[in-house]
């Protein structure tokens, strides 16, 4: 497949500090990931920011003329070492648990921590649909996901069942697109 | 690139098959642990183009709220500085129409908005549900009633100076009772630095409830019109069943029927829609809106006159007119004057002569309206953006405005009137009569004599509040001089003589304040007028008292109470009178005095509130003599209940900072120390704390800034001792210029503070620390504000105050700065000044020496 002569990704402009648009749309983009997963391997809310703080922290020193490449893993990989890591800190610093670090990660662990980033794509990729398509229909795909029967959708938008059926597949076409384009801003050559 | 193609097959996987809906459905729930910001989310209520909005739980009180969440795209410091802005603003509003914001915090990258939970129907959900269930005529009544109170909501949000700007019917809940709840006020809005609607792509509103000016080629400027047109589309959908503007149309073609298309009428759709309420709706929603209600309380006045029964207005006037002191006292004077004011092309002050005048005359009458509209507006605005807060400002602009406008002498009288009558009713008298000042020397020499009276009298009145007694004496003669050439009825010849009295006593000159107020009592009682008659004989209680005539005073006062309680209507003055009583009783010495004082200041404040409502900020001084006249009779809980009456319904409410409200923390924050509780006293740190900071916002006068704080820091140490006392003052000056003060400069303040400690009865150690501290702030006066400044010159005399502490050798600096910063003080301030005393009495102690 060509590669196009690229626009660098976001992972690539992170090798910047100074870089300060790319840094903040990472960190807005990832930060609910690193927290829900924190949460979700039991720490409290607190913690939790704090541990995805201190990811964010490391990484800047960490990205500085970093060459993610595909022989050092997927930056996904990355990202979830880092978020281990801190999450045991925090927990050896409330000396509520071992403070040893893991030396392979649990299945259950990975397993979840791939959910959570799939969701964060989801999420990135809806936020992203409600800001460019027409709100008609992302208002239509709203009602869906609020889980509205489409009789009742199309009824309430005075529309065919037809036309709610296509704006669900336009917009769910839309939506695998971007979370390709998403995934794809994390490649490093 | 294995990596990716995990990616591509997971991905490929999910939205293969149905799985992508649950995996977004949960991905977009709240996290488990089920918090938002603190608040424990119970469901989502709604998926909304801007976010999503959970029913939640408060901490600790359990009490439900709506918790909505916004993710921020990107963190814009300038929207969320506006954000936060508006959202304090609006956090301060109570209005039983408005839905309460708790909190606005961010969270997570995202924007969370919390309010009071409401239990209601969107108003087109609503309004159908009135029309299916009740009578034709019922349901008109409900829908214009529930319109009402929504357009008071509107109107009191603007007036705090927040504009909705996304006004429809799913943010407007209503009740099972009816009453409309207002959400999601303009927040979204200040998320969006242009402030307007339109975008090329990702529309962020609802387009079928924009304004006209919003949906623009250029987009226009959004105002309280703006709001207005949105009130109107509102009354539309609730009277006529459907939406004016049908939003399923392709955007492009809703835009132009939103700029071109006038809706059909309400009436013509639904028979039984009265046709003047239909007017009301299609009024609010007229494409320019120069032509639409000026301001939302306009509206609510025409739907409050429809559900009356009285008729709509056709051409409402202003709201600088409704205020108008020439309609409401003498309607055949005010028919007189208007009728000239109209001739000499002012504009009408009344219905009745608005039919009369010609159509050009209307025009121009409504330009002028729209041109003070758009002023208050862009007021609000540049308040509810924190940048321009007083009053004066309102003025300023207007002003240069007028340089813009092609107007001739009879437009910019009228203009000055209108500013003039705005600025009374906030409260500000300087302005209000400068602007009086000069419109007075823009009339004609040959404008009749009634004309002259009335302006001059306006002038006269609103110089009385204006706190400059010699202005206030000249133009008080003035309008006596008129009043004795016989321009005047008996009434308002002895209402110019008693204004005179008021004005000679305030400049000290007794005789001439007896004189006038004997020609008043004649001329009161010549007239019958039993109003006159009392506030003839309130200000007569008061000379008598200057003159030492104590029991003549009290008797005086008493008859002023007593023509009052006679009166056979309630005379609009009577809160005037009142105070002007008490205030006379006070201080007669007999032991009943302050207990009847207060008395007669509770009916006074009273009777202010049905004048101007419970908010106006003229009711503060009302409160603090209240209270002062409690405390003294020895009551002093109820003096502290009265204080914080008028800070919960008046300070509160106010968006700019007053002097009068840091006043009366001042005076609270002494109240709660004198309880001697450890609570109180952290309050009353905070609230001084706040005074100060208020005081230093508004550049308030040196002395004025140096006694709150002297006090605030004499206080504080008195229940936490001088170490908290010493913290208190340095770290004053930071939040102080955090106040948004760039003119007071901290170093300034920070050196009052240090003198007075170093003066107070435990002195604070003197200390190099100490020093080099001064040192910086002598500089930073210098350079903000120039060597020979009031506040270099109190830099030095602390500097040198510290320095003579230190011991024998720094005492000749200490001189030279002393006698320096001392000798420039007096020259500049004479010696009648008490604040600058500390630095002449350090300057001799040190010459002596």
């Amino acid at each position: 497949m060509p590669i196009p002569a690229t626009q660098p990704t976001l992972i690539e402009r992170l090798r910047d500090p100074a870089d300060q648009e790319a840094w903040q749309r990472f960190e807005s983009g990832y930060r609910e990931l690193l927290v829900r997963f924190a949460m979700r391997r039991g720490l409290q809310r607190p913690d939790a920011e704090d541990v995805a703080q201190a990811v964010f922290v490391a990484m800047v020193t960490a990205m500085q003329g970093f060459t993610l490449d595909a022989s050092r893993g997927r930056f996904r990989d990355y990202l979830f070492r880092a978020v281990r890591n801190e999450i045991a800190r925090s927990r050896a610093r409330a000396a509520s648990a071992p403070a040893s670090l893991e030396a392979d990660p649990g299945t259950a662990e990975e397993r979840d921590f791939e959910d959570e980033w799939m969701a964060h794509h989801l999420r990135a990729a809806l936020d992203h649909l409600r800001r460019t398509q027409p709100p008609n229909s992302v208002a239509v795909f709203e009602r869906l996901l609020a889980g509205d029967a489409v009789a009742a959708v199309a009824a309430a938008f005075d529309m065919s069942a037809e036309a709610v059926h296509k704006v669900k597949q336009r917009m769910r076409d839309r939506m695998r697109e971007r979370v390709r384009e998403q995934v794809e801003q994390e490649r490093a050559p | 690139m294995s990596g990716d193609r995990d990616a591509t097959s997971v991905v490929d996987g999910l939205f293969g098959g149905e799985g992508w809906v649950d995996a977004l459905r949960s991905a977009t729930a709240p996290p488990p642990g089920g918090e938002i910001a603190g608040y424990r989310i119970v469901r989502v209520i709604q998926r909304g183009a801007q976010g999503t909005v959970y029913e939640g739980l408060e901490p600790v009180t359990g009490r439900r709220v709506a918790v909505k969440r916004m993710p921020l795209a990107h963190v814009d410091a300038d929207s969320v500085a506006r954000f936060d802005r508006e959202a304090r603003a609006l956090a301060r509003l109570e209005h039983p129409s408005v839905v309460r914001l708790l909190a606005a915090p961010i969270d997570d990258g995202a924007r969370i908005i919390v309010t009071e939970w409401v239990d209601g129907l969107p108003f087109d959900e609503w309004a159908d549900a009135c029309w299916g269930r009740s009578e034709a005529a019922e349901a008109v009544r409900s829908v214009a009633r529930c319109a009402g109170l929504a357009a008071e909501a509107i109107a009191a949000a603007h007036a705090a100076g927040v504009m909705h700007r996304d006004l429809k019917p799913s943010n407007v809940l209503v009740t099972a009772d009816g009453q409309p709840k207002v959400l999601d006020f303009g927040l979204a809005k200040a998320l969006d630095a242009s402030g307007t609607v339109t975008r090329t792509q990702g529309f962020a509103g609802t387009p079928a409830w924009s304004a006209p000016e919003q949906v623009a080629d250029r987009p226009g400027r959004v105002d309280a019109r703006t709001d207005v047109h949105a009130l109107g589309l509102l009354l539309y959908r609730g009277l006529a069943g459907r939406a004016a503007f049908d939003g399923s149309l392709p955007i492009a073609l809703l835009f132009e029927d939103i700029r071109r298309t006038v809706p059909r009428e309400p009436c013509r759709i639904r028979d039984s829609v009265p046709r003047e309420l239909s007017l009301v709706a299609m009024r609010a929603l007229e494409k320019d809106p120069a032509r639409r209600y000026l301001s939302a309380d306009a509206m609510a006045l025409d739907l409050g006159r429809f559900l009356r029964g009285d008729a709509v207005s056709v051409h409402p006037p202003s709201v600088a007119y409704h205020a108008s002191k020439f309609v409401r006292r003498h309607w055949a004077m005010a028919l007189v004057v208007a009728v000239a004011l109209v001739a000499i092309g002012a504009g009408a002050a009344s219905a009745v002569l608005a039919r009369r005048e010609a159509d050009a005359q209307r025009r121009r009458s409504e330009e002028r309206q729209a041109f003070v509209a758009q002023l208050v507006s862009e007021q609000a605005e540049a308040q509810a953006a924190g940048r321009a807060g007083l009053p004066g400002d309102l003025v300023r602009r207007a002003l240069a405005g007028l340089g813009d406008r092609d107007l001739g002498p009879d437009e910019e009288r009228s203009l000055r009137v209108q500013y003039a009558e705005l600025l009374s009713r906030l409260g500000a008298g300087a302005e209000a009569a400068a602007q009086y000042r000069t419109a007075m020397e823009l009339l004609p020499a040959d404008a009749p004599d009634a004309v002259r009276a009335a302006m001059q009298r306006a002038l006269a009145e609103a110089s009385a509040e204006a706190g400059d007694p010699a202005a206030a004496r000249a133009d008080a003669e003035a309008w006596a001089a008129l009043a004795e050439r016989g321009a005047l009825s008996t009434v308002e010849h002895a209402e110019a003589m008693i204004l005179l009295a008021s004005a000679c006593a305030r400049t000290d000159d007794m005789a001439g304040a007896g004189r006038a107020i004997d020609r008043a009592g004649a001329l009161a009682a010549e007239s019958g007028d039993s109003a006159v008659v009392a506030w003839h004989a309130a200000v007569r209680a008061g000379v008598l008292r200057r003159l030492g005539r104590e029991a003549d005073s009290i008797a005086s006062a008493e008859a002023a109470v007593a023509a009052l309680d006679g009166a056979a209507a309630v005379p609009a003055r009577e809160a005037r009178i009142l105070r002007t009583a008490a205030l006379a009783l006070r201080r007669s010495g007999s032991e009943d005095a302050w207990p009847r004082s207060a008395e007669l200041l509770r009916r006074s404040l009273e009777a202010k509130v049905r004048e101007v409502g419970p908010r106006h900020p003229a009711l503060l001084p009302a409160y603090m003599l209240l209270a002062e006249a409690l405390d003294r009779s020895g009551r002093r809980d109820d003096a502290l209940g009265a204080l914080l009456e008028g800070e919960q319904r008046v300070a509160r409410g106010l968006s700019w900072p007053d002097v009068r409200r840091a006043d009366m923390q001042r005076w609270i924050s002494q109240l709660l120390l004198a309880k001697g509780e450890a609570d109180s006293a952290r309050e009353a740190e905070r609230r001084l704390r706040e005074a100060v900071e208020e005081l230093v916002a508004l550049e308030a006068a040196p002395e004025r800034v140096a006694t709150t704080m002297a006090l605030a820091i004499g206080c504080i140490a008195d229940h936490a001792g001088a170490q908290a006392a010493s913290e208190f003052a340095l770290g004053l000056p930071g939040s102080a210029v955090a106040a948004g003060s760039a003119a007071a400069g901290r170093g300034y303040f920070r050196a009052m503070a240090v003198d007075v400690l170093l003066r107070s009865a435990q002195p604070l150690q003197a200390d190099s620390r100490v020093e080099a501290s001064l040192r910086d702030a002598l500089e930073d006066a210098r350079g903000m504000h120039g060597p020979e400044s009031d506040h270099a010159l109190v830099c030095e005399s602390s500097l040198a105050r510290c320095l003579a502490a230190m011991g024998a050798a720094r005492v000749p600096e200490a001189r030279e700065l002393a006698v320096h910063a001392a000798d420039a003080l007096r020259a500049r301030h004479g010696d009648r000044r008490s604040w600058i005393r500390p630095a002449e009495s350090l300057a001799d102690r040190l010459r002596g020496g």
